[in-house]
C-alpha cells in the first residue's frame, strides 16, 4: 500500500529556541482535504512555515515526509520545484517586481523539475489567462508589481492563482479565508475545489467553519499546544463552530 | 544650419581661453586638494586620489568607440575631452542644432562664455570644476534651437592620462533634445576626468539627459554640472553608474523662473572597492516651481557611496514643491553608503519632502520568491532588477538600449535557470 502524501511523525519545532510545534503526527493522503482548526498561538501557521522550510523555525525533532520523500534536508525552492505550495496568511508585497514575470519564472522553475521546457513570455500568456479565469482575477493584476497595493482579498486570490498555475501535489493553505468578503471566499473556494484531484493533497488551516461550508474537508485536525489534540470528519468542525476550543481542554 | 565644426578656433579665443586656464589653475590651487574636512568632500574616501597611476594618452580608433554607439543617436565623440569631429555622425538634415567647439562659437557668444566662466572661478568652490576649467580647453558648444527629433549621444571617452572637458549646452526657449552622455574610460582605464556641464535652459525648453559610467576600478571621474532653467522649462536628469576608484558627481540645479521644473533620478551600482558619490544642490529661487530627486544606490563588496543632497527653497519662491528621496542596499557587511537629505526652506507656502531608507534586501522576500521554486540567486536577481525598476523605466530606448547591451543594470527578470 502506497504512503501518504503527507507524513508528519512527532515533529517538534523550536523558533528561537522556544518549542513551538510538540511531537505533532499528522497524515493526508492522496485526494484528500485535511483542514486544521486551533485557537490563536496553536501553531497552525508555523506548520505551513515549516512546511515551507522557512530557515527561522528549527525542526528540533521528527521527520516530514512528502510522496515518500523525506524533505528535512530540502531547500524553500526545492520543496516548491517538488510539487509543494504554501499559501501564506500574509503574503509579502514585493515592489517592482511584475506579477506575470515573477509568475512565469515561478512555472518554469515547477516545469523545469517535471522536465519540461520552460516557457518564454508568449507562451506563457495563455497558461496565465486560463489560471485568472479561473480565480476570476481581472488581467490588470498581472501588470502590478508582486502583491504591492493589492487588497487583502487581492493577495489571498493571488496566491490561490499561483496554486493553480503551478499544479502542486500538496497546496497547504494558511487562513486563505481571512479578510476575504463573501463575494471573494467564493471565488477562492471554486478555485481550489477546481483544484481537487486524486492525486493531489490539501491541507486548509482555518480558524473558521465558513470556508468549510464551501470547501468540504475528508478529515478536520485540532492543533492546540502545538499539537493536534482532536482528529475527526468534517462534523467535527460544526461542534467546534457551536462549542468553541475551549470544548476540547474541557473533555 | 546644423553645424558640427571642425575649423580651428580664432587666435583670440586661443589666447583669453588659456589665461582663463591660467585663472583656473591658481584658483584650484587656492583651494588646495579636497579633504574630508570639507563638507562637500566628508563621505569621500579621498585617498584614491593619490592613487591613480595615469596610463599615457594613446590614439583612439573608430572601431573602439562602435559599441558603445546607440542605432537610432546621434554620436559625437569627445576624445580626452576634445571635440572629434572626425569620430563622430554626422547631425541630422534639418536638425536645429549647432554643435562646435566652444571657440568655434560666434565671437559675442565665446566672449560671453569666457565671461561667465571667469565670473564662476572667482566664487568657485568645487576643485573639480576648477580642474575641468583649467584643462578642458577643447570641448563641446552645443546649442539647440528647436525640437531635436534624434536623441544626441555624447561618448566621452578617455584614454589615459589626467583630462578635463567642458560641456555647455544652451537651449533655446521652446526648444527640446534627449542627451545621452556616456563616460567610456578605455582599457586599461588608468585615467581621471573632470568634466564640467553647464546646462541653459531657455522658457519652455525640455532637455532628457541620461547618464552613463559603465564603472571601472582604476579610473576617476568627476562630473560638476550647473543647470538654469527658465520659465516653464523642464530638466529630466537620470543617472547609471557603475562606480569607479573615485567618482563623485555635483549636480546643481536652478529654478530660476516660474514653472521651471527639474527631476533628478540616479542608480549607484557599486562593486568591488569602487566608490561613487552623488552631491546635488537644488535652488528654488522663485515660485511654482518643482524638483524632484529619486537616488538610488546598491552596494556590495567594499564599496562605497553616498547622496548628499540640499534643497534650498528661497524667501518668495511660495507654491514650490519638493521631494528628495534616497534608497539604498547595502549587500555586504563591508559596504558602505552615506546618506544626507535636506531642505532649507525660507518660503511660507510650500510642499517639501525628503527621506532616506538604507537598508538590506528583504529576509521576507527573498523567502517568499524561494518558496515558490526561485533558486537564492535568481531571487536576489529579482529583487535588484525590481528595486531599480523605478529608475529603469524612465529611460529613452536608446538608453534602456545602451544599458542592455552593456549590461550596466540587474537583469529583470532574471532568466528562470539562472
Amino acid at each position: 500500500m502506497a504512503e501518504p502524501l503527507l507524513v508528519i511523525e512527532h515533529l517538534s519545532v523550536n523558533v528561537e529556541s522556544t518549542p513551538i510545534l510538540k511531537d505533532l503526527s499528522l497524515r493526508v493522503e492522496h485526494g484528500e482535504v485535511a483542514a486544521i482548526m486551533g485557537p490563536n498561538g496553536s501553531g497552525k501557521s508555523t506548520l505551513s512555515k515549516v512546511l515551507a522550510g522557512h530557515p527561522s523555525y528549527q525542526v528540533v525533532a521528527g521527520t516530514i515526509r512528502v510522496a515518500g520523500v523525506d524533505i528535512a534536508a530540502l531547500s524553500p525552492e526545492e520543496r516548491a520545484r517538488s510539487g509543494i505550495f504554501i499559501g501564506f496568511q500574509y503574503p509579502v508585497e514585493v515592489p517592482g517586481v511584475n506579477n506575470a514575470d515573477f509568475l512565469r519564472l515561478a512555472l518554469n522553475a515547477r516545469r523545469t523539475a517535471q522536465s519540461l521546457p520552460e516557457l518564454d513570455a508568449a507562451g506563457f500568456a495563455p497558461f496565465l489567462r486560463t489560471a485568472m479565469e479561473r480565480v476570476e482575477m481581472d488581467e490588470l493584476y498581472k501588470d502590478r508589481q508582486l502583491n504591492a497595493g493589492f487588497s487583502g482579498g487581492q493577495k489571498k486570490r493571488n496566491e490561490i492563482l499561483q496554486m493553480v498555475l503551478l499544479e502542486p501535489v500538496l497546496a497547504v493553505l494558511d487562513e486563505t479565508d481571512s479578510g476575504l468578503d463573501i463575494d471573494a471566499l467564493r471565488v477562492v473556494a471554486h478555485g481550489i475545489n477546481t483544484f481537487r484531484s486524486p492525486q493531489r493533497g490539501l491541507v486548509l488551516i482555518t480558524h473558521y467553519q465558513r470556508l468549510l461550508e464551501l470547501v468540504v474537508p475528508d478529515s478536520v485536525h485540532v492543533l492546540s499546544g502545538g499539537r493536534i489534540v482532536a482528529s475527526g470528519r468534517k462534523e467535527l468542525a460544526l461542534e467546534l463552530e457551536a462549542k468553541g476550543y475551549d470544548w476540547l481542554d474541557k473533555r | 544650419m546644423p553645424q558640427l565644426a571642425g575649423s580651428p578656433a580664432p587666435t583670440s579665443w586661443s589666447a583669453a581661453r588659456a589665461a582663463l586656464s591660467v585663472v583656473a589653475r591658481e584658483r584650484a590651487r587656492a583651494l588646495g586638494l579636497p579633504t574630508t574636512a570639507l563638507e562637500d568632500w566628508r563621505y569621500v574616501a579621498l585617498t584614491a586620489l593619490s592613487r591613480l597611476q595615469a596610463a599615457a594618452p594613446r590614439a583612439v580608433s573608430r572601431d573602439e568607440i562602435i559599441p558603445w554607439t546607440v542605432p537610432g543617436t546621434t554620436s559625437v565623440v569627445l576624445v580626452d575631452g576634445q571635440l572629434r569631429a572626425e569620430l563622430s555622425d554626422p547631425l541630422p538634415a534639418g536638425a536645429p542644432l549647432i554643435l562646435c567647439e566652444p571657440g568655434q562659437l560666434p565671437e559675442a557668444q565665446a566672449s560671453a562664455l569666457l565671461r561667465r566662466w571667469s565670473d564662476r572661478l572667482a566664487g568657485e568652490t568645487d576643485i573639480s570644476a576648477c580642474w575641468a576649467l583649467a584643462d578642458g580647453e577643447r570641448g563641446l558648444a552645443v546649442q539647440v534651437q528647436g525640437a531635436v527629433v534624434q536623441p544626441l549621444h555624447l561618448i566621452s571617452i578617455t584614454s589615459g592620462g589626467v583630462c578635463a572637458a567642458t560641456v555647455t549646452i544652451t537651449m533655446q526657449a521652446n526648444a527640446s533634445v534627449t542627451v545621452i552622455l556616456t563616460h567610456v574610460p578605455l582599457a586599461p582605464s588608468r585615467c581621471s576626468l573632470a568634466l564640467d556641464l553647464e546646462l541653459a535652459a531657455g522658457a519652455q525648453a525640455t532637455v532628457d539627459e541620461l547618464q552613463v559610467a559603465p564603472g571601472s576600478d582604476t579610473a576617476q571621474l568627476f562630473t560638476v554640472v550647473r543647470s538654469q532653467l527658465g520659465r516653464d522649462s523642464r530638466l529630466r536628469w537620470t543617472s547609471v553608474h557603475r562606480g569607479c576608484a573615485l567618482g563623485r558627481s555635483r549636480l546643481e540645479a536652478l529654478l530660476g523662473a516660474p514653472g521651471a521644473s527639474v527631476e533628478l533620478a540616479a542608480l549607484s551600482l557599486l562593486r568591488a572597492t569602487s566608490q561613487w558619490h552623488d552631491l546635488t544642490r537644488i535652488a528654488h529661487a522663485v515660485g511654482p516651481s518643482t524638483s524632484q530627486q529619486l537616488y538610488k544606490t546598491i552596494a556590495d563588496d567594499a564599496a562605497l557611496g553616498s547622496f548628499d543632497g540640499l534643497v534650498s527653497i528661497r524667501p518668495g519662491a511660495d507654491l514650490s514643491e519638493a521631494r528628495q528621496r534616497h534608497q539604498s542596499l547595502l549587500l555586504s557587511p563591508k559596504a558602505r553608503i552615506d546618506s544626507r537629505p535636506q531642505l532649507d526652506i525660507a518660503a511660507d507656502d510650500v510642499t517639501a519632502s525628503h527621506g532616506s531608507s538604507i537598508g538590506q534586501l528583504s529576509a521576507d522576500e527573498l523567502f517568499y520568491l524561494q518558496s515558490r521554486g526561485l533558486p537564492v540567486a535568481q531571487a536576489r536577481a529579482l529583487l535588484l532588477g525590481g528595486f531599480v525598476q523605478d529608475i529603469a523605466r524612465r529611460l529613452s530606448p536608446p538608453g534602456q538600449a545602451l544599458l542592455a547591451r552593456h549590461d550596466l543594470l540587474p537583469q529583470h527578470p532574471a532568466p528562470a535557470t539562472a
